[in-house]
């Protein structure tokens, strides 16, 4: 019976092993003990020896390096061939139009993966391989910059016919390339800032079963009351609140009554979490912040609207600390400043909801046959469908409008 | 379809073609003559000669006994002395029993004669299967007459050509075998009213198509052109060729359309073995074995006589839903 000899993993750190010399003679008949062959690693050359008998026959060359567990050889009793090695090829059948095409097309019909009856290439078959070899785009010159140069100027996302060249006869180098990938506006890497966003949202998407509600919120009594508090505080300390954060202090208030929401998805199961710590997702010149305010539910709006004006202003500077980044059970988001009106926030990973805050604009409400005119915004929550269904979402959608549309009780503590 | 003579739209049926093309090339040449057996007074038991005898007498028109034998004698006799006869063989099956004045006097005389003598002498005859008139009055015997140097065979598949070949076969100078098919006496085509010749030896494209192509004999262009359509609703472009003429053999537009299409089907309502697919089979992979993506397909008959049984003679004789299986075979990829 056929053994395979496989490379040995000579201690638990080698990665590949070399083999430096076959000892035994191809052909020879072996005993077990007898030395097969000489493996070099980073660390020592060993002898290895068989542990079966039979007539040894190598299949690799002396001089490779390879993975410990490679097939290298056999050891095969009397007259056996090398398992999967005996017999000829399988014919290969191609049509004779089919090989007529691949002449004309300069086409190798060996390379080429038959689909007709019996595995026969038919001459779709070389026309599609040909259509597809052929270089989409113009032919690239080959003897304007050489393979490295080309695959770094691939992966840097170059045109080469924007390149330069500096070499020999205008060849291009590597360095050419360089200076074409380093001017300003042609690659953002996706790293530092914009690599954590990146990997961050689409981590969030791969991960959870998101969709979005958009909710209009009327805002008539939020924005009569703030027109009020302006004009009673002027000249106070005390910080007038803007609509975002009503916004943020009605989201909070709601959560309370809406666990469900104010949650994590983690092995397998929705767990409640005990407190409000609201995420801010603030805009910053090469991408976002989100600060959080801890323990939102439990500070009054006034509390709320200076701790919100401190970490967008931290933000904005710079100057955020670790701590004041970690731990948001929950988002809030707006856009409405940008002219917004409805969007699909994505979830922040770990929470199971995010609420967008769209643009306050004007709305109808109709009293019998008369239009009045109002102020509405929208409010989109995205949220995880794993925890969440939609009712319950817009059942917390309805008690932040509730809160909004009642604006005193946000006064209180 | 070759263009049409006449700006008029006229529908007419086959054996109403037929009869329109006889009854004008016999008024546009005196030597023409009809003789059969019931091809006068009934007028052909299909009715093909419905009122020669009528237009053209007795003298030009003519009952026979019931002897093939001595009918096509007669035949080539006054053919070679000169006129143009037309004799009618009721069933092709009948062609049995005057293989000899066909095969070794009609065929052979020009040839003999070193020729001194032609034999412009048509043989009408209903041919095919489909009318339950079992073994020995169904045949389609193409093959055996193809066989022949000196014999000429058509095989009308439309109105238009059932009037203009048999106006071809007429003016032609030697001998022709008209095949009309039993099935298809009814069907109906624009023909136009004059008279017109659809020449011999040439095939028609009926339908235009990329991807397979199809060379249908008789009856069996209509099932073709019924595969066609049912595969260009699954995106597949087969195109349709009519031979018309089986001696001679058109294989110029048959191997023209093979090397556009690399794939070939070749349906007729003979018995498959030996049959004109054979032939056709046989010069492609001759004249365009390059271009050939799948072995060449015949399909007809098997080889057996044609079953007296409505639902066995169904069985029998191919169909669209065959020639449909038997393009996705030549078309299969995995």
């Amino acid at each position: 019976m056929a053994t395979e000899i496989l490379l040995p993993k000579l201690g638990l750190t080698m990665q590949e092993g070399t083999i430096e010399e076959w000892v035994a003679t191809p052909g020879a008949t072996i005993r077990p003990g007898d030395v097969l062959l000489r493996v070099g690693t980073d660390k020592v050359d060993v002898d290895v020896e068989a542990e079966a008998e039979g007539v040894f026959q190598p299949v690799v060359d002396a001089g490779v390096t390879l993975e410990p567990g490679t097939l290298i050889g056999w050891l095969l009793g009397d007259g056996e061939q090398i398992p999967g090695a005996s017999g000829p090829e399988p014919r290969r059948f191609v049509s004779p139009n089919a090989r007529r095409v691949a002449s004309t097309l300069g086409v190798d019909v060996a390379a080429v993966r038959g689909t007709g009856p019996n595995g026969r290439v038919v001459s779709e078959d070389v026309e599609e391989f040909a259509a597809a070899e052929r270089p989409a785009g113009p032919p690239v010159d080959v003897n304007r910059a050489g393979p490295l140069v080309r695959r770094y100027a691939k992966e840097h996302g170059v045109d080469l016919a924007d390149v330069t060249g500096t070499g020999p006869g205008g060849r291009v180098r590597r360095a050419d390339v360089e200076q074409v990938a380093a001017a300003p506006g042609t690659v953002l890497p996706l790293t530092g800032m914009r690599g954590t966003i990146a990997e961050r949202m689409h981590a969030s998407l791969r991960e959870m079963a998101q969709l979005t509600h958009g909710y209009e919120v009327g805002m008539d009594a939020v924005v009569d009351l703030r027109e009020r508090l302006k004009a009673e505080w002027a000249g106070t300390d005390l910080p007038v609140p803007s609509l975002n954060d009503f916004v943020v202090r009605a989201a909070a208030l709601a959560l309370t009554e809406h666990p469900l929401l104010n949650a994590t998805i983690r092995d397998g199961a929705v767990h409640l979490l005990p407190d409000v710590h609201m995420g801010l997702a603030v805009a910053v010149p090469d991408g976002l912040l989100v600060p959080v305010i801890r323990d939102a539910a439990t500070r009054s709006l006034t509390g709320l609207t200076a701790v919100t004006r401190e970490l967008a202003g931290a933000a904005r500077n710079g100057t955020l600390k670790l701590h004041q980044l970690e731990g948001a059970t929950f988002v809030v988001t707006s856009l409405g400043s940008y002219g917004v009106d409805m969007f699909t926030p994505i979830v922040y990973p770990g929470n199971v909801a995010i609420l967008g805050v769209g643009r306050l604009r004007d709305g109808v409400r109709w009293e019998g046959e008369t239009p009045r005119r109002t102020r509405v915004l929208t409010l989109s929550l995205s949220f995880d469908h794993r925890g969440v269904d939609g009712a319950p979402a817009a059942e917390y959608l309805r008690s932040v409008d509730r809160l909004l549309q009642q604006p005193l009780r946000l006064l209180a503590n | 379809m070759t263009a049409t003579l006449s700006t008029e739209t006229r529908e007419l049926t086959y054996v109403k073609a037929f009869n329109e093309g006889l009854a004008q090339v016999m008024r546009s040449d005196e030597d023409v003559f009809l003789a059969g057996e019931d091809v006068a007074g009934y007028g052909g038991v299909f009715h093909m000669f419905d009122g020669l005898l009528g237009e053209f007498g007795s003298r030009r028109v003519v009952d026979t006994p019931i002897s093939e034998a001595a009918l096509v004698g007669m035949g080539v006799g006054a053919a070679a002395r000169g006129l143009r006869p037309v004799v009618d063989l009721m069933f092709m099956d009948f062609l049995a029993v005057c293989l000899d004045q066909v095969v070794n006097q009609a065929a052979k005389m020009k040839y003999m004669f070193g020729g001194a003598v032609s034999v412009p002498l048509t043989i009408t005859t209903a041919s095919g299967a489909g009318l339950g008139a079992a073994a020995q009055h169904s045949q389609s015997l193409e093959a055996w007459l193809a066989h022949v140097p000196g014999l000429k065979v058509c095989m009308p598949a439309t109105a238009y050509d059932a009037k203009g070949l048999i106006v071809a076969a007429v003016r032609d100078d030697n001998p022709v075998v008209v095949m009309l098919n039993k099935v298809l006496l009814g069907a109906r085509d624009v023909v136009p009213a004059e008279i017109y010749e659809v020449p011999l030896g040439a095939a028609r494209v009926v339908r235009q198509g990329e991807d397979v192509t199809i060379v249908a004999l008789g009856r069996m262009v209509t099932e073709a052109v019924r595969a066609a359509e049912e595969l260009a609703g699954a995106g597949v472009r087969a195109e349709v060729i009519d031979l018309r003429t089986v001696q001679p053999l058109d294989m110029t537009t048959v191997l023209d359309s093979v090397r556009r299409t690399n794939r070939v089907l070749v349906v007729h309502e003979a018995v498959t073995f030996g049959g004109i697919g054979a032939e056709i089979a046989a010069q492609v992979q001759d004249e365009a074995f390059d271009y050939l993506d799948a072995p060449v397909l015949r399909i007809g008959a098997p080889f057996a006589p044609v079953p007296f049984s409505p639902v066995l003679e169904r069985a029998y004789v191919p169909d669209a839903a065959r020639i449909v299986a038997g393009c996705r075979r030549l078309l299969e990829r995995g």
